[in-house]
């Protein structure tokens, strides 16, 4: 049924079909609140506009038109609007929420509602806390059950507890920018990679790219080739067998490559084009790393022409290419390679330059887990165990003395420890009050404080309840003695 | 590994000549004269309250054998040591150990005094495999967030055991860092495993701390060590600690033995688990048991120490006097021995000393017996 005007309430200014937690009713908008009945059970719940802090409608996309009345105490109201189709349903929302809207503005012009205190702006963690936050309780059960017990029943504010549960610890890290790698001229192999008479050379995306940046004759020559006449590992074999690649690496180690490398056919060199040296970055950053004049070259000659020494061009090569490099290096984007021309190829390519029998198996570094600090290492008890205590004895060597001084001596208990039940109970409701302690320290307020108390108190009854339970059968009085610090503790903050 | 790799070297450096060429291994003498002269007055204003960060480096350049078995392993070796003993000596004080590795750093263990999770979490780093590059500006940032955690009249310092010559940061460089540093009073403390690359250098100097080369291991115990005694505080340090906190709240908690293990509070914070001990420490404040002490109460931040943990931090303010060397007579004030042909007396009570207890009672007792015997007590 569609949202009428009854003629017999003279107040109502809208109605209109809404459940309220799987209960079909009407709701009724007045000028005095809104108001909600149930259709079959003599249920009925009253919202005057005087206890209303805010109204809020779901969006037009959601499958439910849903209405929340939140009360300035105590828990919202939420509605479900009841049409024929989510249209309909929707319209009606939208006048409800009109209605309200308009009941509200003329109280307050009237001064019958007073307007709604700002809320208290929560400081709000950074992105990084809310994770580190929502990691901690995903991985700690008790801590999660902790906070569901004391945050979500409202005993303690979400930043006190916190702040009572994490302690001063370090703040989360921010995401760390690491700057680009200085690893663009991919020329050596690396260490442990070449064995004997074989250079292997591991090829990442990374590195690809790398050298694309800083040969832009290699990309182009990748770009026309691959994969129309040679794949991808035939074109590295290639580029690491090439005069291209070993050109700049001394005489001797060319002339011992001259014998092996592919010098009549140079693929990279034909497409190699003026200006692929050319430094990219602003002037006073190629000033700074240009190594191929200096300022008394530049104060003689005012051209921004690279001083080429005749003597030896293949010098001028090496330092546009270092002049590149650093360029790359200390500019202002990491080099990347355009989207199109991404290679499709696997991660690492393991390649022989030359064919020989035994191929080493490359090995794989599994890192281990540097960070990894086993959790139970810290429940060991910190300190000398001592059954008995040689005073003479210590006396006579410096880590003796030591650890009389020290206090960091566990005597050798007579008792055992209690079962596991009791521990747990035990260690459960000491750190709930260790919690509610330390929270106390930073709740500001009274009702919060008061709050606390009480549910310092709740625990102070169950801990007199487990006690009376273990000192009730004489076989369990001894367990009665492991809620003592406890209670203690509870009875010291009761107190102040 | 060549035989002359394997040895161990250090017996060699004891080792000198005399005029005639003639070799002569150092004394205890000797090395007693050489500590005189490095020790440093007393009544001076010091930083007993010290958080340091220890940073390891574990990038690439680590993985040198250099010295042996790698810069990683002896670092963490050497820091292991080095932190037993600063916790020692200044029991007042925290430490926390932070990693850097592959251009980033991790914080491995949180700022505490528990030596047992620091020594373990360098065990962890050691292990690994060193990879990637050394950022230095993250890994100085990373720990002065560690040490963010300490109070406002703690001494701050970071002392980074260095592999990598070279540092790779993101721009604006390692200047944002060194605005940090300044900005916390934090000294910056290196010893580098391979060379002295001039910008670490420079680093150190402007926050006021040192920077050093190790030869050797040996060489780099010995720099660590010279790091172990509480710094004097400048006069800028000094009063800024009088006017933000002249006086430091302390608790002595009281000791409790009881017959069966009771559960204490992590001494590190709440969300850890809780530890069961026979021997607890309860805070004076809030009750809370603590299994060891020197620590903070994690429930009211409470520092908690003992008298002997002051007493410890209170020789570095008065030290023991240098004890005048005079002509050997009579027996040795401390084992009742014969003196041998020099002997040590004490400026006050001019009670003599053989070499050895000279030794001892600046190392180890830090109080002169014969002016305890005249006096009742104190130095």
């Amino acid at each position: 049924m569609a949202a009428a005007k009854p003629a017999d309430d003279s107040d109502l200014l809208y109605r209109f079909r809404a459940a309220h937690k799987k209960r079909d009713g009407w709701c009724r908008i007045t000028a005095r609140g809104i108001e909600w009945q149930s259709d079959r059970e003599n249920k009925a719940l009253d919202v005057p506009y005087a206890e209303l802090a805010s109204h809020e409608v779901s969006p037009e996309d959601h499958p439910k038109a849903l209405l929340r009345l939140s009360r300035s105490e105590g828990k919202a109201l939420v509605l479900t609007i009841l049409e024929a189709t989510p249209d309909r349903a929707y319209a009606t929302l939208c006048d409800a929420k009109l209605a309200i809207t308009a009941c509200i503005r003329r109280r307050r012009r009237r001064g019958e509602q007073q307007p709604v205190p700002e809320r208290k702006k929560q400081p709000t963690a950074k992105r990084a806390e809310v994770m580190r936050r929502a990691k901690l309780l995903q991985t700690d059960e008790a801590l999660q059950k902790r906070h569901k017990e004391l945050v979500q029943s409202g005993a303690v504010d979400e930043e006190a507890f916190w702040a009572a549960a994490t302690g001063r610890r370090a703040p989360a890290a921010e995401k760390v920018i690491k700057a680009p790698s200085n690893e663009l001229l991919v020329d050596a192999p690396r260490e442990g990679e070449s064995t004997g008479r074989t250079v292997t050379f591991s090829l990442s995306p990374e590195k690809i790219a790398f050298v694309f940046s800083m040969y832009p004759a290699v990309r182009r020559a990748h770009a026309a080739h691959v994969p129309k006449d040679m794949s991808e590992a035939q074109f590295w074999v290639k580029y690491f067998q090439s005069r291209y690649f070993w050109r700049d690496k001394g005489r001797a180690v060319l002339e011992k490559g001259q014998a092996k490398a592919d010098v009549a056919d140079d693929l990279f060199a034909r497409h190699e084009e003026p200006g692929d040296d050319a430094l990219q970055v602003a002037p006073e950053v190629r000033k700074a790393v240009d190594l191929s004049r200096t300022d008394a070259d530049r104060f003689i000659s005012s051209s921004q022409e690279d001083v080429v020494d005749p003597a030896a061009p293949a010098a001028t090569r090496v330092l546009r290419k270092f002049n590149r490099h650093a360029a790359l290096v200390l500019g202002a984007d990491p080099p990347s390679i355009p989207s199109d021309e991404l290679p499709v190829k696997s991660d690492h390519v393991a390649l022989d330059l030359k064919h020989h029998d035994s191929k080493k198996a490359s090995k794989k570094r599994s890192v281990a887990a540097a960070f990894a600090i086993e959790d139970e290492d810290l429940d060991r008890p910190v300190g000398v165990q001592w059954s008995e205590v040689d005073v003479e004895q210590a006396l006579t060597n410096k880590a003796g003395i030591d650890a009389l001084i020290s206090l960091d001596r566990n005597v050798a208990s007579v008792q055992p420890p209690p079962p596991k039940s009791t521990k747990e109970q035990v260690e459960k409701v000491a750190g709930d009050v260790r919690l509610l302690v330390r929270a106390l320290r930073f709740t500001q307020g009274t009702a919060k404080r008061q709050a606390i108390l009480k549910k310092l108190r709740q625990l102070q009854a169950f801990i007199d309840q487990r006690v009376a339970a273990f000192t009730s059968k004489p076989k369990h009085a001894h367990l009665a003695a492991f809620f003592k610090p406890v209670s203690d503790q509870v009875a010291r903050a009761l107190r102040k | 590994m060549k035989r002359w790799e394997k040895a161990d070297n250090s017996a060699w450096a004891a080792l000198q000549e005399d005029a005639e060429g003639r070799l002569q291994a150092r004394s205890a003498q000797q090395e007693t004269k050489k500590r005189k002269r490095q020790q440093a007055p007393g009544g001076v204003a010091r930083g007993l309250i010290r958080y340091v960060a220890l940073v390891v480096d574990a990038s690439e350049a680590a993985k040198e054998p250099d010295p042996r078995p790698s810069r990683l392993k002896t670092a963490c070796d050497a820091l292991a040591t080095f932190c037993g003993d600063l916790l020692a000596a200044n029991p007042l004080g925290a430490c926390c150990v932070v990693a850097a590795r592959d251009g980033g750093a991790k914080v491995a263990s949180d700022p505490s005094s528990a030596r047992r999770s620091h020594a373990d979490a360098l065990t962890a780093i050691s292990k690994a495999q060193p990879k990637g590059p050394l950022s230095l500006a993250v890994a100085l940032s990373r720990a002065l967030d560690a040490l963010s955690s300490a109070p406002e009249h703690a001494l701050r310092e970071i002392v980074v055991v260095a592999s990598n010559l070279a540092t790779r940061d993101a721009a604006p460089g390692l200047d944002p860092v060194a605005d940090r540093l300044l900005h916390y009073g934090c000294r910056l403390h290196v010893a580098h495993l391979a060379a002295e690359p001039y910008v670490v250098r420079r680093l150190a100097e402007r926050s006021g701390g040192t920077f050093s080369v190790a030869l050797d291991r040996g060489h780099l115990d010995r720099i660590l060590a010279e790091r172990i005694p509480p710094p004097p505080l400048t006069a800028k340090d000094a009063a800024k600690f009088s006017e933000r906190q002249p006086l430091v709240e302390m608790g002595f908690p009281t000791l409790r033995k009881d017959p069966a293990p009771q559960c204490a509070a992590a001494a590190v914070s709440l969300d850890r688990p809780p530890v069961w001990a026979a021997t607890t420490y309860t805070c004076p404040r809030c009750e809370t048991r603590v299994a060891a002490i020197p620590t903070e109460c994690p429930v009211c931040d409470l520092p908690l120490v003992s008298a002997p943990h002051l007493a410890r931090s209170h020789h570095h303010l008065f030290p023991v006097p240098m004890f005048v060397e005079k002509s050997g007579e009579g027996e040795c004030f401390g084992c009742r021995a014969a003196l041998a042909a020099e002997a040590y007396a004490c400026p006050r009570c001019s009670s003599a000393f053989c070499a050895d207890c000279d030794e001892f009672v600046h190392t180890v007792l830090h109080n002169c017996p014969g002016c305890c015997g005249a006096s009742g007590g104190g130095s």
